[in-house]
């Protein structure tokens, strides 16, 4: 499927009336403008317009971006711009959402123009470098005039109330001679809603200016910055710094300049052709053309062209140094132009490098504003210092290696579910955060039901963590707080109060609580549900105590959440919770008693065979496994099981026709909860790769995520089956461990071959491969 | 447990996870209302899939964000 372009680069002037000497447009490698058009033609803005409709809507896009762009878009003209914005409305916005921006030097802003942005919805970006000595380093007229009280004026006017909504922000191009405090303080002044700090363009070819016997200029200069941003409390929202930080903790960075997102922009130029990113320009001539315009060539021909394919090749698209640095999931390798070198082209590191090796660790580990917290339990009242470094949870390399050998051990499963303990605990409270002011009887429930919860921990913390940490309360959470049908949001939040009676129940105390009325069904998680009488409404007042639970609107047809305790494991084995069914495969209903007689024995008859054959896997799923959902079964001969990110702690499976392959479903399934809790821990592959890999197991070809999963679920299959045959002289056993390690020796080389791997991730499948060498086989 | 700065000299990076288990349930949810970066980062990569900006060029706001 090509690929899909969200954002369009609108050149509607091709000249400028600054002459700003670090100009990427006019004075860098790419001179192109000069065999350009000097503005835009009605019928290539509508061209342009009816391009981007089609595409939106073949690919059913929610929402575009287009930026008017230039040289200096306001050169147009107020009518000219006006018929501009009239047709990019009146041909995008039936199709699709449209985002518009004009970016400008401010110049020439003033009222007629910012009625007529507020008229079409356009925001107004403004670049300044910083106070007067800074700014006029660099950007002024071709006279050698200064242009900053110009830029002051326009930034003033949308600083008024009635323009306020049109002010988009400030770019600030970086010049290491000026002051970066000034520069950072001038900025402030002009009250941007938010900043960017950009590194000028420069190349191997044409490396940045530095400074003399400064290692790292630009990272000590923005580093400075940084500094005093955060003792600032961080006021305003500074994009290059914000990315970086985004892109380290594994969210998108929404930035060119970082991270491994893919990227989905065009150009328009003011002769209708369709063009790489304008950074480009920096590289050599002619560096972002493609070839193709807009009244010739759609969006997706355009987009396929290489050169934009490769900016959406991820960590496979990086040179080998960077595939290898621990830093890239931040940088992503760098501005993509930043790379080139005339002889290889951009397979190369930034030439900002250095810089990012050393900045990258500064904004990653600066102080978040951690405002005073009492710990939990009865002896709070030790409030973090404002300001203390909150720890993190992290797993040791010994543990991180002995999970990629396969098992792990209790310890590293240990902390792996401390990890996800804390995840809970956070989404818990964003649910809290959000319940607001209850006007509804559900939303009372929801209220009262987190006051019970959060006084619960107080004296019985325990009881609050065995139903916190139970796999589907993470389930539930995230639905809750992105509800896909606000009629049921309240039913949903009001769980709450189910969870909190279910701790009140698990700690053995007298309590009285409203709970919700799910299709006639109150359920108190881990331990049951009943029905109420017809038309008791959508919630019921129940009384718990230490003999259980009563209701006013009478208690009928009482289930149990059942159990299996046998080998190491203990486990639920749960057809009750309500939101246990976020599995690919649909949840069983209550299993008649018949059904669950076959259950109870099969999963016995399986941790016990498991705990004598693989003691080491065995343990760790005692430590890790909280609960086995029924699942519907498939056809006769197909195995189904599954588990879910958002249940970390469960699996889902339908009982196999064959009992004695229920051995191999848990350790299949309980290596996906492992390295699924693990890859929320660390970046192990890159999440923007889109291709697929042929693998053994499967005739489809699979995402990278889907061979690592595949190949570490084997990896203990043909452990177990290798046990096998080493104890009985098994032809089928050793046929079957010999199919096994074929998979995983299959499955580690195209990883390692694949480049989509991320140092943390190459380190996993290493450890992989090393424990399948070790098996010699000679037996 | 290894320490962040041990797993980097390990060549591991971890995402900062925060250990929020001796902050009481309440003041977690205090934090979360504040807008607290730390569990609103957790939540927000827990909950993925949300729909976010596409990657944005350098020279431009874009004005979804």
């Amino acid at each position: 499927m090509s690929a899909c372009i969200s954002q369009y680069v609108l050149k509607v002037c091709g000249r400028c009336d600054l002459s700003c000497d670090h100009c990427y447009v006019y004075e860098h490698a790419d001179q192109s403008w000069r065999r350009k058009p000097k503005a835009i033609a009605a019928a290539t803005v509508a061209q342009a317009a009816r391009r981007i409709s089609e595409h939106a809507r073949f690919h059913q896009l929610g929402q575009v971006s287009v930026v008017l762009h230039g040289g200096e878009p306001l050169l147009l003209g107020h009518d000219r711009l006006r018929g501009v914005l009239r047709t990019l409305r009146s041909l995008i916005d039936p199709v699709t959402r449209l985002g518009l921006t004009v970016h400008t030097n401010g110049v020439l802003l003033d009222e007629g123009l910012c009625d007529l942005f507020t008229e079409y919805g356009v925001r107004v970006g403004v670049s300044l470098d910083g106070d007067r000595t800074a700014n006029d380093r660099h950007r002024r007229f071709a006279d050698g005039r200064s242009s900053h009280a110009q830029v002051l004026r326009a930034l003033a006017l949308l600083r008024r109330a009635e323009y306020w909504h049109l002010y988009a922000g400030i770019l600030c191009t970086v010049d290491v001679a000026n002051d970066p405090i000034a520069v950072y303080e001038a900025l402030l002044a002009q009250a941007p809603p938010r900043l960017d700090l950009l590194l000028p363009h420069a190349t191997w070819d044409n490396p940045p200016r530095g400074l003399p016997r400064v290692h790292a200029p630009y990272a000590a200069w923005l580093g400075r910055i940084h500094d005093r941003w955060v003792a600032d409390g961080r006021p305003v929202p500074i994009r290059f710094f914000d990315s970086l930080l985004e892109a380290w903790e594994g969210r998108r960075s929404g930035s060119e300049a970082a991270g491994l997102d893919p990227f989905d922009l065009l150009v328009i130029e003011t002769d209708g052709g369709w063009e790489q990113a304008d950074s480009l320009k920096t590289a050599y001539d002619g560096a972002p053309t493609t070839g193709f315009d807009v009244f010739s060539h759609s969006v997706d021909e355009a987009a396929a062209h290489p050169g934009m394919a490769a900016r959406r090749a991820g960590i496979a698209g990086l040179c080998r140094v960077c595939r290898a640095c621990r830093l890239v999931r931040a940088c992503g390798g760098g501005l993509y132009a930043h790379r080139y070198k005339s002889g290889n082209g951009f397979d190369n590191p930034s030439v900002y490098c250095d810089d990012l090796k050393v900045l990258i660790p500064q904004v990653t580990n600066a102080l978040r504003p951690v405002t005073t917290a009492a710990k939990a339990g009865p002896a709070s009242g030790f409030p973090v210092r404002a300001g203390e470094q909150r720890s993190h949870h992290a797993l040791s390399g010994e543990a991180f290696d002995l999970l990629s050998a396969g098992p792990g051990d209790r310890t590293a499963m240990a902390s792996l579910a401390d990890t996800r303990w804390s995840v809970n605990r956070a989404l818990v409270a964003v649910v809290a955060a959000r319940l607001g002011d209850p006007s509804s009887a559900l939303g009372r429930a929801a209220v009262e039901g987190w006051r019970l919860l959060s006084a619960l921990e107080a004296e019985h913390p325990q009881a609050v963590r065995e139903i916190l940490t139970y796999p589907y309360v993470q389930a539930w959470a995230m639905r809750c707080l992105r509800p896909a049908d606000d009629a049921v949001a309240d039913l949903d939040r009001a769980h709450l109060a189910g969870l909190a009676a279910a701790a009140a129940l698990r700690a053995g105390i007298k309590a009285e609580l409203v709970l919700p009325v799910r299709e006639g069904v109150i359920y108190l998680p881990t331990i049951g549900a009943f029905a109420v009488a017809a038309g008791a409404g959508r919630v019921a007042p129940v009384r718990l105590s230490p003999a259980g639970v009563t209701s006013a609107r009478g208690i009928q047809e009482w289930r149990t959440v059942r159990r299996v305790a046998a080998g190491a494991m203990s486990v639920t084995v749960d057809d009750i919770d309500p939101f246990r069914d976020c599995q690919a495969w649909g949840a069983a209903g209550r299993l008649p008693a018949a059904s669950w007689e076959s259950w109870r024995l099969a999963l016995a008859a399986a941790a016990t065979r498991l705990e004598a054959e693989l003691p080491d896997y065995s343990s760790v799923i005692g430590v890790g496994l909280r609960s086995v959902v029924p699942i519907r079964p498939g056809a006769t001969g197909y195995r189904r099981s599954g588990t879910a990110r958002q249940a970390f702690g469960a699996l889902a499976l339908a009982l196999p026709d064959d009992p004695g392959s229920l051995c191999e479903l848990l350790l299949h399934e309980m290596q996906h909860v492992k390295l699924t809790a693990l890859g929320d821990l660390f970046a192990l592959f890159d999440r923007a790769d889109e291709r697929r890999f042929l693998v053994p197991w499967r005739p489809d070809p699979r995402p990278i995520e889907g061979v690592l999963h595949g190949t570490y679920a084997h990896l203990a299959i043909a452990e177990l089956w290798r046990s096998r045959a080493m104890r009985t002289p098994d032809a089928r056993a050793r046929d079957r461990y010999h199919t096994y390690r074929s998979w995983v020796d299959n499955a580690i080389e195209t990883m390692l071959t694949a480049g989509s791997l991320l140092p943390a991730g190459e380190r996993f499948v290493e450890g992989m491969r090393t424990k399948v060498k070790g098996w010699t086989d000679d037996w | 447990m290894g320490s962040a700065a041990q797993l980097m000299a390990d060549g591991l990076a971890p995402y900062p996870i925060p250990d929020l288990r001796d902050i009481s349930l309440v003041e977690l949810a205090r934090l979360a209302g504040d807008g607290d970066d730390a569990i609103h980062g957790v939540v927000e990569r827990m909950v993925d899939g949300l729909e976010s900006p596409s990657v944005i060029p350098a020279m431009i706001f874009n004005s979804a964000i």
